[in-house]
């Protein structure tokens, strides 16, 4: 249906219509990524290839409850992006040049800048004992997902190695001294 | 010594786990990890599965009644339109309104959409636990796909939208499987 390509401007096509459509095809997207994270397997159609527009800001009078809030949708698609760029580099079946816990260590500093360009009302801050809205907080479980995708690649010592030089370091680095999280596997990685 | 839960010992059947991204025996450890109770592995078989959806399909489905069928639309627009977009309101609404008044006059498109729907609708507003046999909008799911034999020579927006739906509906029910 050519939907990952905007209708030209020159077919006369309902705002509503068009946004609809553009929507849909991110839906779509969305969905091929998380299936493919989920499932380890290639993704449909690659990000090349799609010219159509990110969701637009509908939220007038006019559009009666159609369409969603737009950040909180293109925080959606930038993450499920950056999650199939995450099974790419440190996954792919392509023989890698760069270590695995440098390719980690980039995907984390990725990670962080998604988070720190979120609204606020999409951020979630677990120390504040406050309703959150159920969107910051699906998103922030798909942004765990992703993070702990990209941890379990490691074995225990390039664990440390990233959990020392990285971000936040997770909490459970702290119990991986007396037990192995990472079941040791023959490696893909460096 | 037993085998662990997730290696399954009918090797010719076992399906064939290509992917290293998806973890069942990772996520149980983690959940260790950062656990101070002690956890033991998720069984995850318990799910429909796709010979039982099959029979569900040759059966007869009540549609349901106006006033639910209304609700669980509502529930459905609600609910997965939180997080994505995939039914546009008043689209919609008007289908359903169609579809209530008379049947026959959508297309069987609109009539699997409109399934699609009750399931998902089904499915989020369902407050007890479920089991295989009683889950939540899996009679509306296996009468939707039976659309899924049709491959159609000009989709339209309303396919779309239908499989969409089902993916969705399809990925709750396969939450409690390894894969």
């Amino acid at each position: 249906m050519g939907m990952h390509l905007n209708v030209p401007d020159s077919v006369p096509l309902d705002p509503v219509a068009r946004e609809h459509r553009h929507r849909v095809w991110w839906t779509a997207y969305i969905y091929d990524r998380m299936w493919s994270t989920i499932l380890g397997y290639p993704h449909a159609i690659s990000d090349e290839a799609i010219k159509v527009d990110l969701p637009a800001d509908m939220n007038d009078s006019s559009n009666s409850g159609n369409f969603s809030e737009r950040a909180h949708f293109v925080a959606r698609i930038s993450l499920s992006r950056l999650s199939a760029h995450v099974v790419r580099s440190i996954y792919g079946p392509a023989v890698q040049e760069t270590p695995l816990s440098s390719r980690v260590q980039s995907v984390f500093t990725d990670l962080r800048k998604w988070l720190e360009g979120l609204p606020a009302f999409l951020k979630v801050d677990p120390g504040r004992m406050v309703p959150v809205d159920p969107r910051a907080s699906s998103l922030q479980m798909m942004f765990n997902q992703v993070c702990i995708q990209t941890v379990c690649s490691l074995n225990s010592t390039d664990f440390y190695m990233v959990a020392c030089h990285s971000c936040d370091p997770p909490s459970v680095a702290s119990r991986s001294s007396q037990q192995s999280i990472i079941p040791r596997r023959p490696t893909s990685s460096s | 010594m037993r085998a662990p839960w997730f290696v399954d010992v009918n090797v010719p059947h076992t399906p064939i786990l290509i992917a290293e991204s998806s973890d069942s025996a990772f996520a149980t450890r983690f959940r260790q990890a950062i656990s101070n109770e002690s956890q033991r592995h998720l069984p995850r078989v318990d799910y429909p599965d796709d010979e039982y959806i099959l029979n569900l399909c040759e059966r007869d489905c009540p549609m349901p009644g106006p006033v639910r069928a209304r609700y669980l639309v509502e529930a459905a627009l609600r609910s997965l339109g939180r997080s994505f977009h995939i039914l546009l309101r008043t689209i919609v609404v008007d289908e359903l309104e169609r579809f209530l008044q008379s049947p026959e006059s959508v297309s069987i498109f609109v009539r699997s959409k409109l399934l699609a729907a009750f399931a998902i609708g089904e499915l989020y507003t369902t407050r007890a636990s479920v089991t295989m046999s009683s889950f939540p909008g899996l009679t509306y799911f296996a009468r939707a796909i039976r659309v899924l034999q049709i491959v159609p020579e000009r989709p339209n927006i309303t396919v779309i939208e239908t499989k969409l739906l089902l993916a969705s509906s399809r990925l709750c029910q396969s939450l409690a499987s390894p894969y």
